[in-house]
């Protein structure tokens, strides 16, 4: 039995921007983040939104969802669902604190993310799923010029500190 | 003392002389030169050893093709052991040495091995050092073996950055084909990108120092290169492409200079153009190894590029009209050159400082001796991508026949070797059309080896790999060109075939009496040249190379003073004070654990339950809502692939609480599960693991503590195995009534970002009973007290449930479940299964010691520990027919002692279960 605490750095105030002249990382606290699974049209409806966003098309309002996989998606800031089985035909699991979500913008941004993952803005993809240095996440662009990250909570830490050095 | 410094020419900066030393001497050079180009125009021409018979070694080629000058090299303080002299740029100040040689190259010690060259032909280490044992030898031999040497010392910074990116068309190479491909492709609107790995464009242009096109090479280089970026195309030099991977993925590596990590460029290529050139291909004749013996291109190489000569009186063996076009080029640097035919009769060079060539009969008088026995294309690319070769019987080369999908060659690298044409069909098969036929080939008749000469014929320069090791390889029936190579080492480390593979089939063919086709040629693998290591690291190094998963309470349990170490993923609080004390607080007051890890995978739809009965080793389908049961999963083997609970929230609506360690690995059995046999609409499953925190409180006090938090639950109803719905303020959270301890316990679940305020409330409560904090090890000891088991702790790979107890459903359930069929195989049903047990010794029982009887093992002890609440050791263990020796003495064998031991139950405390509703 050992204690390693000393081999691991106490958690990051994750609340600190970096910025940079042209480059901005700065964590994002989401209202609300809930996930869907069924029939893509169903989990849409639930969600209240037209669409999924994949890649490379942005997310543009304040509430949105992002398709994970064929009949997957998180909606981001969306309407209230109850956790379980809902009766038109979805599975719905609030995931609110379930991922870390980080914004990445400027000029920068897109090579930044290129260091870790494929990302064509001329190669679309539905899923917005990706591994980014090793870490399954979730890509996609955010209005403009920026992008954001999730990763579920407990590896938010690591991915923190992957993208410091590069900031 | 031969090869010299032309007066003018070359692409290097001759207002920057560069001082550095070779094995100790001081040397200048110029700026663009390399260590081996600035070496032979100070005259140097031993620059390295070969590896098994240390024999002098001179520069073969000029770039990537050489296999014989090789440094441990040193600048400022920093050493990159095996850098290759030629191309390695040279910087002021660098110190050299050359590798396997000592003192020096030039006077190396072991070259007295050389004298015993008989005894040691290919394989002779086989045959030599099986007697008495090969470790007897192996210390000697292996410090003998390898070539550089480390120095130890990390090079600060040195990390390569890493990048993704893609393209249309990726043209590798930026000789005239590559560029005349570029321009054209990215003129037609693609996108693309070229690399070249020298400096400079340009690749053989240079060395062939005619018009191309009307124009000056450099002209026609600089042109095409404005012209590419003008049409939105990119340029890369000094960038290898040292492999294709899966799907048009080439991996470039892009040199930043020495003592710096190069780049890692992943390009996902539409399509590949290779216009990589081809390689001089040498002769195989008597002595051919000696140094002054160089390839012609390299020789003209060095003459372009670096402005130096290779020697004064040069001799040329050739087969092929290249060498004609190389005289006047060689003589207006101020060589005296005499061509000799190949093709005509075998040649033998003269004496150990190269002073003449016998050639058909005749002794030519030279300094220096420049081969060329036709070309071989690099094909290397090629063949990552999964490529076909074929045999061109004019040219005698492997070219590409069938191409892989979206890849392509043009110029030498196809064969192809006059120049307009490869400027044809580049440009045509960078639209993706279908290049016009070569209207000027370059016939090159094949040169074969003669077999019967006694005579040193070298293939592999550098593992000393000759003529002789050849033939008594296929003599010895290593006929496959495979066995070949690795019964001679022919062609592998850095040369990986680039000069030895055609001369070595070449032989092989003839001893043979077969083709080379019919010989066939080895696998090429990436590298296509050797690259650091550091080049795949990336990001992930440090507290990012396995990074754990972190828990919201982290910052709480550091300022308890946690102990905080790695299980199953996460860094947890392995204990807090004292391990024993936790242990007897808990089980005599109450302790607060942080239990988030545990799993929380929910599966719900309409067929979930019918969904859990399949994948469950227990019934689940029966479970009422509210409730929560114990249960297996299996693999298809009967395995015990997890344990944990399962507890039912509305008729469609599971929560699987899983090992904390095996959550991803549950979730992928059961999305692979699901996906297979099931309506995939009507059952869904998601790891909501990160989104909660899991606190327990357990203990004699754990009621009190539950009463007070005030969480809107029903205590006096609360039964063991169900959960309630509560809230912590506003927070809805659930409660659970499990334990893992064998004490009252309750399991609470809420929003992680709730944990904070609620585990310092818990814990206010908590210490107001006398208890506290614990960590995960006090409750292994409290579990183990208990016989409860941690899966792949207490099961191995052969663990089926009845081998822990849990035998009903495989008698009784009689709805089809995952691993059904193999618990009633006949291994299954073996009488000496290993079973699950506990022992009892006065002695603490290392883990994973044996349980024997006389030397043959009958078990292994999984978990042990010193009960502090029992007050001696126990242990538990997986034992053969375990279930029926309670009571029997047993020896436990570690490290060549005994102990003896006492076979119980695997329960040592309470085994009534009186405790959890103390």
């Amino acid at each position: 039995m050992r204690n390693d605490s000393h081999k691991w750095d106490a958690p990051t105030d994750h609340r600190l921007p970096l910025i940079r002249d042209d480059l901005t990382i700065r964590p994002i606290a989401l209202h609300r983040q809930t996930l869907l699974s069924g029939p893509i049209n169903t989990c849409l409806q639930l969600a209240n939104q037209p669409k999924a966003t994949g890649w490379p098309d942005p997310a543009q309002s304040t509430a949105y969802a992002l398709r994970l996989r064929r009949d997957r998606i998180l909606s981001v800031n969306g309407p209230t669902l109850p956790d379980g089985w809902h009766p038109q035909g979805a599975a719905i699991s609030d995931m609110t604190h379930g991922y870390a979500c980080i914004e990445i913008s400027g000029p920068r941004a897109l090579p930044l993310l290129n260091q870790g993952t494929e990302l064509d803005p001329a190669t679309p993809s539905n899923s917005c799923m990706r591994l980014f240095h090793g870490w399954p996440c979730l890509i996609y662009q955010w209005q403009t010029d920026s992008f954001r990250l999730h990763i579920n909570a407990p590896h938010s830490e690591a991915l923190w500190k992957t993208l410091v050095p590069f900031s | 003392m031969t090869g010299f410094r032309t007066p003018q020419g070359g692409l290097i900066d001759r207002s920057k002389p560069l001082e550095f030393t070779f094995d100790g001497r001081s040397y200048s050079g110029f700026q663009g030169d390399t260590l081996a180009s600035a070496l032979l125009a100070n005259g140097v021409r031993i620059m390295g050893r070969s590896f098994k018979y240390h024999r002098p070694r001179g520069v073969w080629g000029a770039w990537f093709d050489d296999p014989n000058a090789i440094f441990d090299v040193t600048l400022n303080g920093r050493t990159l052991p095996n850098c290759a002299a030629t191309t390695t740029a040279l910087i002021d100040g660098m110190q050299a040495r050359a590798v396997n040689a000592f003192p020096t190259a030039k006077h190396d010690l072991k070259g007295v091995l050389d004298r015993f060259h008989a005894l040691m032909p290919a394989g002779f280490y086989y045959k030599t050092f099986i007697w008495p044992n090969w470790h007897l030898f192996e210390g000697m031999i292996r410090k003998m073996a390898g070539l550089g040497r480390l120095d130890g010392e990390l090079i600060a910074g040195y990390q390569s950055a890493q990048h993704h990116d893609r393209c249309d068309l990726l043209v590798v190479g930026g000789g005239g084909a590559g560029l005349a491909a570029a321009r054209h492709a990215a003129e037609a609107g693609q996108n693309v990108l070229l690399i070249e790995d020298h400096p400079a464009l340009g690749g053989g242009l240079f060395r062939r120092a005619l018009p191309v096109e009307g124009q000056s090479p450099a002209d026609w280089i600089a042109a095409q290169q404005a012209a590419i970026l003008a049409a939105g195309g990119r340029i890369l030099t000094g960038t290898t492409a040292f492999g294709v991977f899966d799907h048009n993925m080439v991996g470039l590596a892009q040199d930043h200079g020495f003592a710096k990590a190069p780049s890692l460029w992943r390009i996902r290529a539409r399509r590949i153009l290779m216009t990589t050139g081809a390689l001089e291909r040498p002769v195989t004749f008597a002595n051919n190894d000696r140094p002054g013996v160089m390839g012609l291109d390299g020789a003209l190489e060095y003459l372009a590029r670096y402005g130096v000569a290779a020697g004064r009186d040069i001799a040329v063996l050739s087969n092929n009209t290249f060498a004609t076009a190389a005289q006047p080029l060689l003589e207006q640097a101020g060589c005296k050159v005499t061509l000799l035919d190949a093709t005509r009769g075998p040649a033998k060079a003269i004496g150990k400082t190269l002073r003449a060539v016998d050639h058909n009969g005749q002794r030519i008088a030279c300094d220096t001796l420049l081969v060329s026995g036709g070309r071989t294309p690099v094909v290397h690319l090629w063949r990552h991508a999964g490529g076909k070769l074929d045999w061109n019987n004019t040219i005698s080369a492997f070219v590409p026949g069938h191409a892989p999908d979206g890849m392509a060659a043009a110029g030498a690298a196809n064969g192809t070797y006059d120049l307009d044409d490869a400027l044809s069909e580049a440009r045509a098969v960078a639209l993706n059309h279908a290049a016009p036929p070569a209207r000027k080939p370059v016939p090159m008749p094949l040169l074969q080896p003669d077999t019967n000469s006694n005579t040193r014929q070298w293939i592999d320069l550098q593992h000393d790999v000759t003529l002789k090791d050849i033939k008594l390889a296929a003599q010895e029936n290593y006929v496959s060109v495979e066995h070949l190579k690795r019964y001679t080492t022919l062609g592998m480390a850095p040369d990986q075939g680039k000069t030895a593979n055609m001369a070595g089939l070449a032989a092989m063919a003839q001893l043979q009496g077969q083709s080379i086709p019919e010989t066939g040629t080895t696998t090429f693998r990436p590298p296509f040249v050797p690259v650091p290591l550091e080049l795949y690291h990336g990001a992930r190094r440090g507290q990012l190379f396995n990074p754990l998963k972190r828990l919201p309470l982290e910052n709480r349990h550091r300022a308890a003073g946690a102990a905080l170490g790695e299980y199953g993923g996460w860094l947890r609080p392995a204990w807090y004070s004292d391990i024993d004390a936790e242990v007897r607080m808990a089980r005599n007051h109450v302790g607060l654990l942080d239990a988030t890890p545990l799993g929380k995978i929910e599966v719900m739809g309409p067929d979930a339950a019918k969904f859990l009965d399949f994948v469950y080793y227990n019934t689940i389908a029966t479970l009422k809502p509210g409730h929560i049961r114990y249960g297996f999963m299996l693999t298809e083997g009967g395995i015990v692939f997890d344990d944990g609970v399962v507890a039912r929230m509305d008729p469609n609506r599971f929560v699987i609480s899983c090992s904390s360690s095996h959550v991803a690995g549950v979730t992928a059995l059961l999305e692979s599960w699901r996906q297979d046999g099931n309506d995939p609409d009507r059952v869904f499953i998601h790891d909501t693991t990160a989104n909660w925190a899991t606190l327990t409180i357990t203990g004699p006090q754990a009621k009190p503590v539950m009463q007070a938090l005030d969480l809107g639950v029903d205590l006096a109803g609360f039964a063991h195995m169900t959960w309630q719905t509560g809230h912590f303020h506003d927070t809805p959270l659930r409660v659970a009534r499990v334990s893992f301890t064998g004490d009252t316990s309750f399991e609470i679940t809420l929003p992680s970002a709730q944990a904070e305020p609620f585990w310092d409330t818990a814990l206010q409560l908590v210490q107001a009973e006398n208890g506290g904090p614990i960590g995960i090890e006090a409750v292994s000891h409290m579990r183990a007290e208990k016989g409860f088991i941690i899966i792949g702790k207490d099961t191995d790979g052969e663990t089926m449930p009845h081998d822990l107890g849990f035998s009903i459903p495989r008698r009784k359930k009689r709805a089809a479940f995952v691993g059904d069929r193999s618990l009633h195989s006949e291994t299954a049903n073996r009488p000496d299964r290993r079973q699950l047990v506990g022992l009892r010794s006065d002695t603490l029982l290392p883990t994973g010691a044996h349980l024997v009887t006389g030397k043959r093992s009958i078990g292994t002890v999984t978990s042990s520990y010193h009960s502090p609440t029992l007050n001696h050791p126990i242990a538990l263990a997986l034992l053969e027919n375990g279930a029926n020796r309670h009571g029997e003495a047993i020896t436990v064998w570690h490290m060549d002692r005994e102990i003896p031991a006492t076979v119980t139950a695997p329960c040592f405390l309470d085994p009534k279960g009186d405790r959890l509703d103390a």
